[in-house]
């Protein structure tokens, strides 16, 4: 067990990492113990560089094995959504860089706690298309797309690396569902002090994305699919790839200026403000090609067209509905203006 | 449909309702966990205007029989969902638990007439059930095949696998099966090759690791077989006749002298042999694999496909299946649950009506396929049997003349 010791405790969430812990005997209460200040600050530190965008550094495995828990508890307590997501992320990103450098004998002792069944075949790996669907809907590069990959009898063949991103999604969403666990109260206070200086970190984070309430622009107006996308960022989801695109290219059409539209995207869990302005000025313009808002039957095949509603009826663009409701709204000002009959 | 013609289809539906409940094959048609399913009805005394009543449950297939028998439906629906509620009368309070996963495929119309489209319906379907067991490993056993009753066919996959797939992710399949969004880039490379092979230069074809690179690259050395081995006049007409669908705008139609240089190329043993492994070294060869690609995803992908796709945010009529067993109220044909598609004729097998004749008025000239028969129906009165009878009132160009 102690030789292994250096390899589990990176990965939380495998069978003999839980067993480690049960057999070392120490218990919730304990941890909060003055002796176990150390585990208590790797766990707070776990969730402030998840919050800064920097990689956890692992140096002391015996203590390190066990901040992984206090840092669900002191996430629990802390009950933020935007946090968890955020953890989620950074906490799945980092695993996948450690599993990149491990064996297959060891990736599949991974995979079982994970709830991916996988079968290596050659140097590829198969999983069940349901699994693949699951966790690969969602990743953005369209070479993910299922029709880019190789499907046989109910299977997906993936490479290493490949496999090992759906794992880490997998991952990403388990904490992400396992989280907030019910700790009582009690526990909570007592990590109080280091509860209360990742909530000024995370404070002082979200004071930064100055919440930008779209002043001229009639939001009123936006059509279903982009009140949904608009939403979703706000709540700290990720969204697809062409999610973004179709937001950005519709925001920019609406009249929305480049930073004004970063700022929107500046509460996703995954921001990189770098990378999100150059996306938004290549989708508005900066390569030469303005995009257009894509139709509502690309929306539709994309799994973006959400919340088709009545006023959808006769659009074929997001930006026709959002004409329509804008022009609906100008005709009752007008009626109500002129005095007509109630 | 007359007050008349009504009377007429609604008794006769009734009579096949208050028989039906008695039949296994009929309740072999129920969904699974009946409970579960909210259900739709298009009552027959409404028409022809069209309203659906929904939001409905049942604990037993005799509960809905009351209900069938006492407002006769000329359409029943199931969802495709399971629900903790299926009864609530909102999306949001239904309760979401699952749901099966459907293929819903048209005929187009175009033509030939219906007994056409429904043939270029079924080739659809055995197309969609080969990918639905060679790429998605179902077996026969776990997909329900049924004719619409309309103008194509349904396939029902209840295996336990799909249950909790959710909207996004059901597209995804149907982007595979239509071929939507496919990129040959992506599934087949290319890259340019250069003096090594004896000649100029040209590309070199890889297959990527796809089931869709393997398909499109397999179908371009079986159609260059199979010009080659033609004679040169069909030959060339074939390589003309390659539709060149998506990209018209961009490839001009081959010239016969270009078809020709085409043809020449592949005749030569080298460098079809070159060509099979991927090795493209004469530019003609070259335009003209580029052209095979492109409608090889044409004649592939499943057409007419709908993406009656179940969405557990949007609520949307096509969340509701027709029933396996019941009448389609638009042409009193039944949807009759299918074993084998090959020997299955929907305008025999699908008709449950008698043939003892009876009188229509018409309100034009046509001809109806039924039973293996031309029926001629002429403008005005005409007597037929009452199959014809009902699929034309059904149909709405005929009135019941008793
Ligand atoms: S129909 Fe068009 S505008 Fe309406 S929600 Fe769908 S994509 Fe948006």
């Amino acid at each position: 067990m102690r030789v292994e010791l250096k390899k589990i405790y990176k990965y939380p969430f495998l069978e003999e990492t839980k067993d480690y812990i049960r057999d070392s005997d120490i218990s919730l209460e304990d941890i909060t113990e003055i002796g176990f200040s150390e585990i208590l600050e790797r766990g707070k530190r776990r969730i402030l560089d998840a919050l800064d965008g920097k990689e956890h550094v692992y140096d002391k495995p015996e203590r390190e094995i066990f901040s992984y828990s206090t840092a669900n508890i002191m996430l629990s307590c802390i009950k933020d959504d935007y946090l968890i997501k955020r953890y989620a992320l950074f906490e799945s990103k980092r695993v996948y860089k450690s599993m990149v450098k491990e064996d297959d004998k060891f990736i599949e002792r991974v995979d079982q706690s994970l709830g991916v069944r996988s079968e290596r075949d050659n140097k590829e790996y198969k999983i069940h298309f349901t699994d693949y669907l699951r966790y690969g809907t969602g990743m953005r590069d369209p070479r993910w797309k299922l029709i880019n990959k190789r499907v046989c009898k109910g299977y997906v063949y993936l490479s290493k690396e490949n496999f090992l991103r759906i794992l880490q999604e997998a991952y990403r969403r388990k904490i992400n569902d396992d989280l907030p666990l019910n700790v009582p109260d009690e526990i909570c206070k007592r990590m109080r002090g280091n509860i209360n200086e990742i909530k000024k970190k995370l404070n002082e984070k979200k004071a930064s994305f100055m919440r930008y309430e779209f002043s001229e622009i009639n939001k009123d107006h936006f059509p279903p699919c982009m009140k949904f996308l608009v939403s979703e960022i706000k709540r700290g989801s990720n969204i697809s790839h062409s999610g973004r695109f179709a937001l950005t290219s519709f925001l920019s059409s609406v009249g929305m200026s480049r930073d004004e539209i970063i700022k929107i995207y500046r509460s996703s869990p995954d921001f990189d403000e770098e990378k999100t302005r150059y996306q938004v000025e290549h989708i508005t313009g900066s390569s030469g090609t303005v995009y257009r808002c894509p139709s509502c039957a690309t929306m539709k095949t994309y799994g973006n067209c959400i919340g088709e509603d009545e006023d959808c009826r006769w659009v074929s663009n997001p930006m026709g509905r959002y004409y329509k409701g804008l022009k609906k709204q100008l005709s009752t000002n007008l009626h109500q203006g002129a005095g007509y009959p109630r | 449909m007359n007050e008349r013609s009504k009377r007429f289809v609604g008794k006769i539906f009734w009579n096949y309702y208050s028989n039906a409940f008695r039949e296994e094959e009929f309740l072999a048609g129920m969904p699974p966990k009946l409970e579960a399913r909210e259900w739709g009805f298009i009552p027959i005394y409404l028409l022809p205007k069209i309203v659906m009543r929904r939001h409905i449950s049942f604990q037993s297939p005799s509960e809905m029989k009351k209900f069938v028998l006492k407002n006769i439906p000329a359409h029943i629906y199931h969802s495709s969902a399971y629900y903790k509620y299926p009864g609530a009368d909102k999306m949001e309070k239904k309760g979401w638990e699952g749901a099966d996963l459907i293929f819903d495929i048209d005929g187009e119309i175009g033509r030939g007439g219906y007994s056409q489209m429904l043939l270029k319906a079924k080739e659809e379907a055995v197309k969609l059930k080969d990918f639905l067991m060679d790429d998605f490993g179902f077996v026969e056993r776990e997909m329900l095949t049924v004719f619409s009753g309309g103008r194509g066919y349904h396939v029902h996959v209840r295996d336990g696998a799909i249950l909790k797939l959710r909207g996004a992710e059901r597209r995804e399949i149907l982007d595979y099966l239509t071929a939507n969004s496919l990129d040959v880039k992506n599934v087949l490379r290319t890259t340019a090759v250069r003096g090594d092979y004896g000649a100029k230069s040209g590309y070199f074809y890889e297959e990527t690791n796809s089931g869709w690179g393997r398909r499109v690259w397999g179908y371009v050395i079986s159609f260059l077989k199979y010009i080659k081995d033609l004679d040169e006049e069909d030959a060339i007409e074939k390589i003309r006749g390659l539709r060149v669908g998506r990209k018209e705008k961009l490839v001009k139609n081959v010239s016969k002298e270009d078809a020709f240089k085409m043809l020449t190329s592949i005749k030569n043993e080298k460098i079809f042999d070159m060509a099979r492994n991927g090795k493209i070294i004469s530019k003609e060869l070259g335009n003209l694999v580029e052209r095979v690609v492109e409608s090889s995803v044409e004649d592939l992908s499943i057409k007419g496909l709908s993406p009656s796709v179940d969405e557990p945010v949007t609520s949307d009529i096509k969340r509701l299946i027709r029933l396996p067993g019941s009448i389609h109220g638009g042409s009193g044909l039944i949807a009759r649950m299918v074993d084998d598609l090959d020997d299955f004729d929907p305008l025999v097998d699908a008709v449950i009506f008698s043939e003892e004749e009876k009188k229509i008025i018409s309100d034009r000239n046509m001809e109806v396929e039924m039973m293996d028969n031309t029926y001629k129906i002429k403008k005005g009165e005409n007597k037929v049997p009452e199959f014809v009878v009902v699929f034309l009132i059904c149909r709405g160009v005929a009135e019941y003349g008793c």
